[in-house]
């Protein structure tokens, strides 16, 4: 198993946001986080990046505590659901800058740039971008880290159909290249048939984890059925 | 209608004025004093003294290069419409009466100015004087103004370069012939360019809309005192002006890219922080170097006060970069924190941004020491110890320590000290 999430539990002040929630990543493995707005979706994944400390719990990468790993060796990769870019840099130098800090990966900055259509926009400071723009650059920078682990939260956003079909794409490739992807999205039909897993969020709590036929058996439900109709159902169930 | 377009500037205006009184009395008074103290003691000018033809000269360059930066180089339009007026009055009738008005106003402020400058030329008497220069000044300063807004809104072709040509040549008879020549010249073309910008010009209308919704932003984050906004409206400004360096032109590799990505964050940090911190430098050296302050009693020449002035603005400067430096590195640690990852540990962020913290302040320190006239081994050491206690500043706020709090607040006290101790 190379990521574990263990019991782990979180709360603004008060308010839980995650209770008790268990998953694992092995590589090579795409893992679909779903759940409502609200449902706990980036606070788990901020407590992966460390951004967030559990309040209970612990997350393991290759069986080390994550806060025992320092930034030089940090296996994570994020596409953060709200853009986070150096202000003052152009989108060219920001993929300079990456490219410089991290010149071991093999993927060439020109690459990226033809994959996801950005030679029009190399100039512009992030704030001149547009909403899709900006989630290309995202990706991008993404991509140009060394990574193990893959995070995106809600990575769809502002892309079109055909970058969407392009970062499925990637997606696919980075687990072919035995990378572990955690996807996070509250568009299940984007998700559908994508992931090898799936852990249902709801109000915090883990109503449903495993593939999607695993899922389908444990809660008794039709085979043909999609992951939006499973998610309705076990919401319904859960209320 | 009017009114209201009135009532929404005043409106604004008041805002404004509210939050920004006492900044806007303190800009007032300083500049008054300076420009008052410059008049009577470089230009030996007064009431009742009319300039001499070589400051006189001095003024009408002033002049010239007003102009020349509003027609050539200013960005932003001279005449500025709410951009909701423009958008949605652009197609009515009252669109141009709109624009009269504005030319009418723009005019009365030209009046004003070449009122203020014509009586600091004569002395400020109702003479022959005065009004050849009320008139000539006048008029050049308002073809300028039509100049502007032409240029403004033609981006290219031959009308661009008759704007141009204009410009140049009643500046040359400006200068040349104070006389008949020029008011002719001036007051021609004066009404040519009425005539052009009420009947002919056609406004650069995406160009306008775009330019007035920003000032609108400004204005209107001001009169709010939205701070946040407009702390992020000036981060964006001056990350989208056009660049002619950038960070790949660096020979960028994983130890240094830190290092050169401060040094360019330095570069693009707004022309208006740096004009600020080179005037605190700059009042420094005529606090301590001149006899510019000498009328108020305590300052001027080298007296202990006078050293206390300068100091105080010298190390407010020191601390204002110190400031900048750290604010930059905390904003990569909070950015890499947030997911921006890079595979750097603190300590080699911190490191990176002390390598530019010391080039930066022996500058600093080399300038001190010559305004200062002190010796070469006061200075070193000064500027070594001021090294050792900003690094462990800059530490202790980056490594974000339970001390960092009070660090924060008394550190920039010792680094202030510090400057008192070694040249008083």
């Amino acid at each position: 198993m190379f990521l574990k999430f263990d019991n782990i539990s979180f709360s603004y002040g008060e308010d839980l946001a995650i209770n008790d929630v268990s998953f694992e990543m092995n590589k090579g493995e795409i893992v679909g986080l779903i759940g409502a707005n609200g449902s706990g979706k980036t606070t788990a994944i901020l407590n992966i990046i460390k951004y967030l400390q559990p309040r209970s719990g612990k997350i393991y990468v290759k069986g080390i505590d994550i806060l025992k790993l320092k930034n030089e060796n940090f296996p994570v990769s994020y596409i953060p659901d709200d853009p986070i870019f150096y202000d003052e840099l152009t989108m060219l130098e920001h993929f300079h800058f990456l490219k410089a800090l991290y010149p071991d990966n093999e993927l060439t900055i020109e690459y990226l740039i033809d994959k996801l259509e950005l030679h029009p926009h190399l100039q512009k400071v992030p704030s001149a971008l547009s909403k899709g723009t900006k989630q290309k650059l995202l990706i991008a920078l993404s991509l140009l880290r060394d990574y193990e682990i893959l995070i995106a939260d809600e990575p769809f956003n502002g892309l079109d159909p055909k970058q969407i079909s392009i970062f499925k794409d990637t997606l696919l490739n980075c687990k072919k290249l035995g990378k572990a992807v955690l996807l996070s999205t509250h568009l299940l039909d984007m998700v559908d048939g994508l992931c090898d897993k799936y852990i249902l969020l709801k109000d915090g709590k883990r109503i449903a984890y495993g593939t999607k036929k695993e899922i389908i058996k444990m809660h008794n439900l039709n085979t043909d059925i999609t992951l939006e109709q499973i998610y309705l159902t076990l919401i319904e169930r859960v209320e | 209608m009017y009114f209201f377009i009135l009532k929404h500037r005043l409106r604004t205006t008041k805002g404004i004025l509210k939050h920004f009184w006492t900044s806007f009395i303190g800009l007032i008074a300083v500049s008054g004093y300076f420009l008052a103290q410059f008049y009577s003691k470089v230009l030996n000018g007064g009431i009742g003294f009319e300039l001499s033809e070589k400051n006189i000269f001095y003024f009408l360059i002033f002049c010239i290069a007003l102009n020349g930066f509003r027609i050539l180089l200013k960005k932003q339009p001279i005449i500025t419409l709410n951009a909701a007026t423009v958008h949605y009055l652009y197609f009515t009738e009252y669109f141009k009466q709109i624009l009269i008005f504005e030319y009418v106003w723009m005019f009365i402020k030209t009046l004003f100015v070449t009122f203020v400058i014509s009586g600091i030329i004569s002395g400020f008497e109702l003479n022959q004087v005065f009004l050849r220069y009320f008139l000539l000044i006048l008029g050049y300063m308002f073809v300028g103004v039509l100049l502007a807004w032409s240029r403004y809104h033609v981006l290219k072709g031959k009308l661009k370069l008759v704007i141009i040509l204009c410009y140049i040549v009643t500046s040359i008879v400006f200068v040349a012939e104070i006389g008949i020549i020029s008011l002719v010249l001036n007051y021609s073309l004066l009404l040519f360019w009425i005539c052009y910008v009420i009947f002919k010009l056609e406004l650069n209308l995406a160009k306008y809309i775009k330019d007035t919704a920003f000032i609108d932003e400004t204005n209107s984050a001001s009169s709010q005192f939205n701070l946040a906004k407009m702390s992020q409206m000036a981060i964006e400004n001056v990350a989208k002006k056009k660049h002619k360096f950038f960070l790949y032109h660096f020979p960028l590799k994983k130890d240094n890219a830190v290092f050169y990505k401060s040094i360019l964050e330095l570069i693009r940090t707004g022309n208006s922080v740096w004009g600020l911190i080179l005037f605190l430098f700059l009042m420094g050296f005529l606090f301590y170097r001149t006899p510019v302050f000498s009328i108020i009693p305590i300052f001027g020449g080298i007296s202990a006060l006078a050293t206390t002035g300068a100091l105080s603005l010298i190390m407010m400067t020191y601390i204002n970069i110190g400031e900048i430096l750290k604010k930059h590195a905390i904003t990569l640690v909070k950015k890499h924190k947030q997911g921006l990852f890079i595979p750097l540990g603190r300590q080699k962020i911190i490191f990176s941004y002390l390598i530019v913290s010391i080039l930066i302040f022996a500058i600093l320190a080399f300038f001190t020491g010559l305004i200062f006239e002190s010796k070469f081994f006061v200075v070193l050491l000064f500027y070594i110890m001021f090294i050792v206690i900003f690094a462990l500043d800059f530490y202790i706020t980056l490594i974000e320590s339970r001390i960092s709090k009070v660090s924060n607040k008394v550190m920039p006290i010792i680094l202030f000290m510090l400057g008192f101790i070694f040249f008083i």
